[in-house]
């Protein structure tokens, strides 16, 4: 429960004390003028005349203070109700909000960031010249590269390596195939480059790799 | 500044630094029989080193402990490889690689061993990028191929440094 609403509930109870409090001083300071002119004493056996009717309303008073407690209590449990359930609703859209984080990272689920990755590097290489020296020497690594006995599955489909970086589409004849080239296919790059494998789904047979320039990193 | 506020400037300072993605978590050594064959039969040594006996190349996958926390490319460190190459017709030869939970690999280029002597070579790795930065399931592994026995002499990994 918030500490403005215990604010509330005990000014509220305060306010209710005071007026009956005051209210009680009030008949007990009038009561006298009230049946007897000034200056003039009652004989204590005497009838005061009124003075049931102020008992009246002092005791409706006090019944209302006790109305005002029970009710306090009734809030009290109407806010300890509603936190209960304003910190169990918020519990819960805590573990979906976990769950879906979870379910993005999911095996089966896309690879966003992959293709995200992919769409950089191919936006780097269409903005970069050609280094012809580079982009020959490349060609030639990369055409003796799928020259490889046990890359026969692997078809070399596309080669375009410009400044710092090489796109390779391939198409291969099975997953086992793909798998082979995987095994192998860091040597595309030099010692400090690095190569990516962009895979969309677990079936995908046609690829494409980026192979960037030694001290090169993928973008 | 009160000495309050200084206790807590000095702590967010502290905080911002631990939490900075530049800074490279500590390496850790690992010995070459956490190496396991992807292709090919290898068998440990009593120096904790995995060679490669028999007549036929081997590839291997050695592990990498990656907190979950920090498994983005800013703290991987280098990765370094201590291998023995006593193949004259082959050698050494390590990349470090990069996976998340969808299909696509990233892969450093291939660091390779050169000469054949009894001696342990040194090969750094470079570490590859992870697509998109830090993610839960990130998980990183050296592969290195170990050439054949070569006149009974057996090349191996040593140890590895990540």
């Amino acid at each position: 429960m918030g500490r403005r609403a215990h604010f509330l509930i005990f000014g509220t109870l305060a306010a209710a004390v005071a007026s009956v409090y005051a209210l009680s001083g009030d008949a007990r300071e009038d009561g006298p003028s009230a049946s007897a002119p000034p200056g003039k004493a009652r004989s204590p056996g005497a009838a005061e005349p009124g003075g049931g009717a102020l008992r009246a309303e002092v005791s409706a008073m006090r019944g209302a203070v006790q109305q005002l407690g029970r009710t306090n209590a009734s809030l009290q449990r109407d806010l300890d109700r509603a936190a209960a359930e304003r910190a169990a609703a918020d519990a819960a859209r805590e573990a979906a909000s976990e769950t879906a984080r979870v379910e993005a990272e999911d095996p089966t689920a896309p690879d966003r960031e992959a293709s995200e990755m992919a769409s950089r590097s191919d936006a780097k290489l269409r903005g970069e010249p050609v280094d012809k020296g580079w982009s020959r020497e490349k060609h030639e690594q990369i055409a003796a590269f799928f020259a490889r006995p046990p890359l026969t599955g692997t078809k070399l489909e596309a080669v375009d390596c410009r400044t710092t970086m090489c796109r390779v589409q391939l198409a291969h004849a099975s997953n086992d195939d793909r798998k082979r080239f995987i095994q192998s296919f860091s040597d595309l790059a030099g010692p400090t480059g690095m190569v990516f494998a962009h895979i969309e789904a677990a079936d995908d047979l046609e690829i494409e790799v980026y192979v960037t320039r030694d001290g090169v990193a993928l973008p | 500044m009160n000495i309050r506020n200084a206790i807590f400037a000095q702590a967010s300072l502290c905080a911002a630094v631990l939490a900075s993605p530049g800074i490279a978590a500590a390496s850790n050594n690992y010995p070459g029989f956490q190496c396991i064959a992807l292709s090919g039969a290898v068998q440990p040594d009593s120096n904790g080193h995995i060679q490669n006996n028999s007549t036929a190349a081997a590839t291997l996958l050695c592990p990498v402990s990656v907190d979950a926390g920090e498994s983005g490319l800013a703290s991987s460190g280098t990765p370094l490889v201590f291998v023995t190459d006593q193949n004259f017709d082959a050698n050494v030869c390590c990349s470090s690689r990069v996976k998340n939970t969808g299909q696509s690999v990233v892969s450093g280029g291939s660091a390779c061993s050169s000469g054949t002597n009894a001696g342990s070579q040194s090969l750094t790795l470079t570490n590859p990028a992870t697509p998109g930065g830090n993610f839960t399931f990130t998980h990183r592994w050296l592969q290195c191929d170990l050439p054949p026995v070569f006149s009974g002499q057996a090349s191996e990994i040593r140890t590895y440094r990540y």
